[in-house]
């Protein structure tokens, strides 16, 4: 069967419908530019959000599933991830991950687009944190961002649009603890409307943030970009997965060859092509287009291309309090955040550092599962009811996000058997958690430990590490300025294709240890910023 | 699929032992974990309905408390489903949820008042001064 090749070449095609794919395309369409937009995906479904039914707890794991080998969804691919200490978790539909995740929205500190220069590990970014002020600024704005400005962990600067949401009991008694041990805490930021903002209504509180928001209050890119995208012209493309992208002899990307949900095969051209299908997506597509002139993958003469895998180790603290928080509700999301114990500190037997997020932990199913109790903490038999009543509304959590430091060991591949639906090579990760992470994580998950401990809880669990935690997945693509060592320039066009761009978390230098959206979205307008700026010099293959 | 009098009968004994009678609570087989509790389930998650089959007739004749401890000590992924269709029925009855005056994740709409500034909270944290290290000069 002969793909089908599409007659229209719009100026921009963009592979991945998540947030760099939401943020580029609104910002090519308002330049005015014709975009075309293919995601494997569909529009997320909330007929499949429960939080108004008894059966919530029950099937929140099923259709909102995070592990893609779990979920099995039409739009998933499978990931070998037998040979990784973490399992990757996303959502393949329009909006990306952001459907689905805890909407933590944390800018990068300073320090964390200079590791080379100030703790001699990692590399220096392209960029610094003053360069991106303006497009965090601008991406809060579309994404309806909560939280408060003057936070000390960051320079000073405008405050996201919308005011922070309440503490809680939780973050209150732990804020006074903080302010007891000198520790910082702020109103954490959030991408959850606490007012009605744009298309986003204000959050009530269900603490079902991960599971299908029923109030279209967190900024999901499915809701505060793609109808709008859509209604000005984007034409976004649904249940369509690429399977290679197509290049000419003059080395420049022609477009992608892709089939829909039919199975059709289609040849869509185009004059640029901006990669935006995360750090697994990206790289498995640039390997999947290896070719005579690109044996090795396509924008891979540096041999980079799915290394320096980082997936943010994560750990969660549990306090048990003797008073009821209310914390089967609030924000999943967060309530307040710690960034005491960011910066590097050596004498700790590590370098680099961690965020802490506090929220609460949900409902009464959730006081019974292993994760995050603990099968030492069994609460079965004669003490479950006891045991319950402790937990349920009286407990609250930090989670904690630690950076993973980049290593070409850590790597995606091309799974030499496993296939996903349409035939197509899925990705294999090869991944250990280095010793820097190990000690990092041990060190902030005994500080969490303290914290709760100080804000009066009786009982404190270390929940136990679990796989399904590669929630930020990064670094596959690395920028940098010297073809022999990286992929993408400062802007993200790749070194050894001048019309193909990398906008999204593959291209970070180093991980941070924030939960990255914010900086994913920063990052992609900065680079659609300059490609709009430069579209009169761009080189394209007609 | 559906379950006979039989396979309820092993699941009440079963769920028993992870949730008896106490604190003025009823045990999982009086809050009918294995009755309509067990329907409900299963309708909301018929993925489970298979392995709850089998993991019934393996238990079949045999003591309950032994069966709970072996499957904990054994068989993690069979214990996982009990763990999960358990309290999982056992939370949608009405006389629980009342007991622990749980009515779901209903809204709680946010009350607009900073209680971050309350008793000089945030000023602490103001006062402490920045903490984050400056991008370095050149």
């Amino acid at each position: 069967m002969s793909a089908q090749i599409t007659e229209s070449v719009p100026d921009v095609l963009i592979i991945g419908a998540g947030p760099t794919g939401a943020v580029a395309a609104k910002r090519f369409v308002e330049a005015g530019m014709s975009v075309v937009v293919l995601e494997q995906g569909d529009w997320p479904d909330y007929s499949h959000a429960r939080a108004n039914h008894p059966d919530f707890e029950l099937t929140l794991g099923r259709y909102w599933s995070a592990n893609p080998n779990r979920r099995q969804a039409p739009a998933d691919y499978p990931i070998d991830d037998k040979d990784s200490d973490i399992s990757a978790v996303m959502f393949n539909a329009v909006g990306g991950s952001t459907v689905i995740y805890a909407a933590h929205w944390q800018r990068n500190m300073p320090s964390d687009f200079r590791t080379r220069s100030l703790d001699g590990v990692g590399d220096d970014w392209r960029l610094d944190y003053e360069e991106l002020v303006p497009y965090y600024e601008r991406v809060e704005a579309d994404f309806g961002v909560s939280g408060l400005a003057g936070d000390p962990a960051f320079p000073p600067g405008k405050g996201p649009p919308l005011p922070p949401a309440p503490l809680a009991p939780m973050g209150r008694r732990v804020a006074r603890a903080h302010n007891q041990l000198g520790w910082h805490w702020w109103p954490a930021p959030n991408a959850i409307a606490t007012r009605a903002y744009g298309p986003l209504r204000p959050c009530t509180q269900r603490a079902t943030c991960m599971w299908g928001c029923v109030e279209g209050a967190k900024g999901s890119a499915d809701i505060t970009h793609w109808p709008q995208n859509v209604r000005n012209g984007v034409r976004l493309l649904t249940g369509t997965r690429v399977r290679r992208l197509e290049t000419n002899s003059s080395g420049l990307v022609t477009g992608v060859l892709c089939v829909d949900r039919e199975g059709k095969e289609n040849i869509q051209r185009a004059a640029v092509t901006v990669l935006a299908a995360n750090g697994i997506g990206t790289p498995r597509l640039l390997l999947l287009s290896a070719s005579s002139r690109f044996p090795h993958g396509l924008a891979n003469s540096s041999g980079l291309v799915g290394r320096r895998l980082m997936l943010h180790p994560f750990g969660t603290v549990v306090g048990l309090f003797g008073e009821d928080l209310g914390s089967s509700h609030g924000l999943w999301g967060q309530h307040i955040h710690c960034l005491e114990f960011y910066e590097t500190d050596v004498s700790r037997g590590f370098v680099r550092g961690a965020k802490w997020g506090l929220q609460p932990t949900g409902g009464p199913l959730s006081m019974t599962r292993g994760y995050p109790w603990g099968a030492e903490n069994s609460i079965w038999g004669a003490c479950f009811q006891r045991e319950l009543r402790k937990r349920l509304g009286r407990s609250a959590m930090w989670g904690i996000i630690a950076e993973d430091l980049p290593e070409e060991r850590n790597r995606v591949v091309l799974d030499p058997a496993l296939k996903d639906a349409h035939g197509i090579p899925a990705p294999k990760l090869i991944y250990r958690m280095s010793e820097n992470s190990r000690r990092l994580l041990q060190f902030h998950l005994a500080r969490a430990k303290e914290s709760l401990e100080a804000a009066g809880a009786y009982e404190v669990v270390v929940a136990p590490l679990i796989r399904e935690t590669g929630w930020h997945i990064l670094g596959t693509c690395k920028m940098g300025t010297e073809r022999d060592t990286s992929v993408v320039d400062a802007w993200g066009r790749c070194h050894d294709v001048a019309n193909l761009f990398i906008f999204d978390g593959s291209i970070w230098p180093t991980s941070s240890g924030m939960n990255p959206t914010a900086t994913i979205a920063a990052m992609s307008l900065r680079c659609a910023e300059r490609l709009v700026q430069e579209r009169r010099n761009q080189r394209t293959p007609t | 699929m559906t379950f006979d009098i039989n396979e309820r009968d092993v699941l009440a004994a079963l769920a028993d032992v992870l949730i008896p009678a106490a604190e003025g609570f009823p045990s999982a087989s009086q809050a009918g974990v294995a009755g309509e509790g067990l329907d409900a389930v299963i309708s909301f998650r018929p993925d489970l309905a298979g392995g709850l089959k089998r993991l019934l007739d393996a238990a079949r004749g045999r003591p309950a408390a032994d069966v709970v401890a072996d499957l904990q000590r054994d068989d993690p992924a069979s214990f996982g489903l009990l763990a999960e269709l358990v309290p999982g029925a056992y939370f949608l009855n009405p006389e629980v949820r009342a007991l622990l005056a749980y009515s779901g994740q209903g809204p709680r709409p946010i009350d607009s008042h900073p209680d971050y500034l309350e008793d000089g909270l945030l000023q602490s944290v103001l006062d402490r001064g920045p903490i984050y290290r400056p991008t370095p000069a050149g």
